[in-house]
């Protein structure tokens, strides 16, 4: 190895400082969570990927019907579980933009609740969809007023075709 | 072990307090101390520790696995460079089952320290390269994390530590024992946030000695950690080198009795064993006994159902 085996204690020094900065670059211009991405931000903030807000909405001429993410996840193929929580960590277009194909997709009904569900036992005829809108939010303590409030980082409209 | 006998050439014997600690030695690291030289007896510890952490902490795969229990028995593998390659060349298949989106933080680092020892191997001084890596390896996660609780506003105002008493039952229960704070905010907050209409804003029942608590915690939190990167980037002095397994030590009994994250532990103790310039028996003791105490802070309900068991098994008790 000779010179070269001089700065072999550097290399894994210097992938830490390579990973950390990419990171900070998806957290400030991607909306990646803090939390992950090998930057060590974990524990500095309540915006941590698991305190984030998927929000998932069925547009109809009646209104918008959330659904939630058991229902989501309830219609997508195997892996969507983890797909969503990638989601919440980094929500980019794309992501967001495949979610709503999901919903897009599939079925939906109301229950007895007036809620948005994939059985179709349910009494009611299937919903018509015009669009799925799918919000990210993140969460933001204010001291002053005492509150946790939800701020919306990424949104996508998907229209569904006529 | 072989015995030495007293010639003119050689020195006298053992004291039969060095022979006790050498057949402690034996059981722990090595089939023959003697013929460990002072780093290498460190780097063997210290690799042991991350092989538990590979075996009981750590998303690794079954060749790593085996590679591991391999490790722990034959421990002469430790001190082959092949060895550590076949790690580093089989850890990351754990990790690439899961997402990278999915990584917590000290998997990276995990992996960094994994290649790290096998990439040094190949040195004509292993040791000091390292013993390199692992003090830039520990003094860049801790200047990172400083950089982004220094950079996160609410971190310095207090509200995320404010947040993880109305959020956290750990953190909750000991303001509850203190009589700060009641102990039905985090049931309802939790219910509270599950009905919450995505887009609407919760309450924060936080209590304003919780706020002052909070902000004070935070800055400390930001100086201990801002103060661990300093020792360990820092070129000290061998006179001030204690100081760096003094702060982490210190860190580690602070933090894991709240933080349940075992696994950054171990290695942060793993890391910090190779990098120290201490010796014998006060290593040994200062990071086994941090190993060990992470163990019980992050696993106490095994470790007392373990104690209840053998309890169990003894005549007269229970």
């Amino acid at each position: 190895m000779g010179a070269i085996g001089r700065f072999t204690g550097l290399v894994a020094p210097l992938a830490l400082v390579l990973v950390a900065v990419l990171q900070v670059w998806g957290v400030t211009q991607h909306d990646l969570s803090q939390w992950k991405g090998g930057g060590f931000g974990m524990f500095s903030t309540v915006d941590a990927n698991a305190n984030r807000v998927l929000d998932v909405r069925l547009v109809t001429e009646e209104g918008a019907f959330p659904l939630t993410p058991a229902e989501l996840v309830g219609v997508a193929p195997q892996g969507t579980g983890r797909f969503v929580s990638g989601t919440l960590t980094l929500p980019t277009d794309d992501r967001l933009d495949r979610i709503a194909e999901l919903a897009e997709r599939s079925a939906w009904y109301l229950d007895e609740q007036g809620a948005a569900t994939s059985d179709p036992s349910s009494a009611s005829p299937q919903l018509e969809v015009q669009a799925v809108e799918v919000t990210v939010y993140r969460p933001v303590p204010d001291r002053a007023d005492q509150r946790l409030r939800f701020e919306p980082i990424a949104h996508r409209r998907l229209e569904s075709p006529a | 072990m072989a015995t030495s006998t007293p010639t003119p050439d050689t020195p006298a014997g053992p004291t039969p307090t060095e022979a006790r600690h050498r057949r402690i030695g034996e059981l722990f690291w090595s089939s023959d101390p003697n013929e460990l030289r002072p780093w290498e007896e460190r780097f063997t510890l210290s690799a042991t520790l991350l092989l538990l952490l590979l075996l009981l902490g750590s998303p690794a795969t079954v060749p790593t696995t085996l590679l591991a229990v391999t490790g722990l028995v034959a421990r002469d593998l430790l001190h082959r460079t092949w060895f550590w390659m076949a790690v580093a060349a089989t850890f990351p298949l754990g990790l690439l089952r899961m997402s990278w989106l999915a990584w917590d933080n000290h998997h990276f680092l995990l992996l960094y320290w994994i290649v790290a020892i096998a990439i040094t191997r190949l040195a004509a001084e292993p040791d000091e390269q390292l013993r390199r890596s692992a003090r830039l390896l520990l003094g860049l996660t801790f200047l990172f994390a400083t950089l982004w609780k220094l950079g996160t506003p609410d971190f310095r105002s207090g509200e995320f530590f404010a947040y993880l008493t109305v959020s956290d039952p750990r953190i909750a229960n000991v303001l509850v024992a203190l009589g700060l704070q009641d102990g039905t905010v985090v049931p309802t907050l939790a219910a509270e946030l599950r009905q919450l209409e995505p887009g609407a804003d919760a309450a924060l029942p936080i209590a304003p000695g919780v706020w002052r608590v909070a902000e004070l915690l935070a800055w400390a939190t930001i100086a201990v950690e801002g103060a661990i990167a300093a020792l360990y980037l820092a070129p000290l002095t061998s006179r001030w080198r204690w100081l760096r397994d003094a702060a982490l030590v210190a860190f580690v009994l602070v933090t894991y009795p709240v933080a349940p994250v075992s696994g950054f532990g171990w290695l942060l103790v793993s890391m910090g064993l190779m990098a120290t310039s201490l010796t014998g028996r006060r290593r040994t003791t200062l990071y086994l006994g941090a190993f060990l105490a992470i163990a019980v802070f992050t696993e106490r309900n095994a470790v007392r159902n373990a104690i209840e068991q053998v309890l169990s098994l003894l005549p007269g008790v229970g």
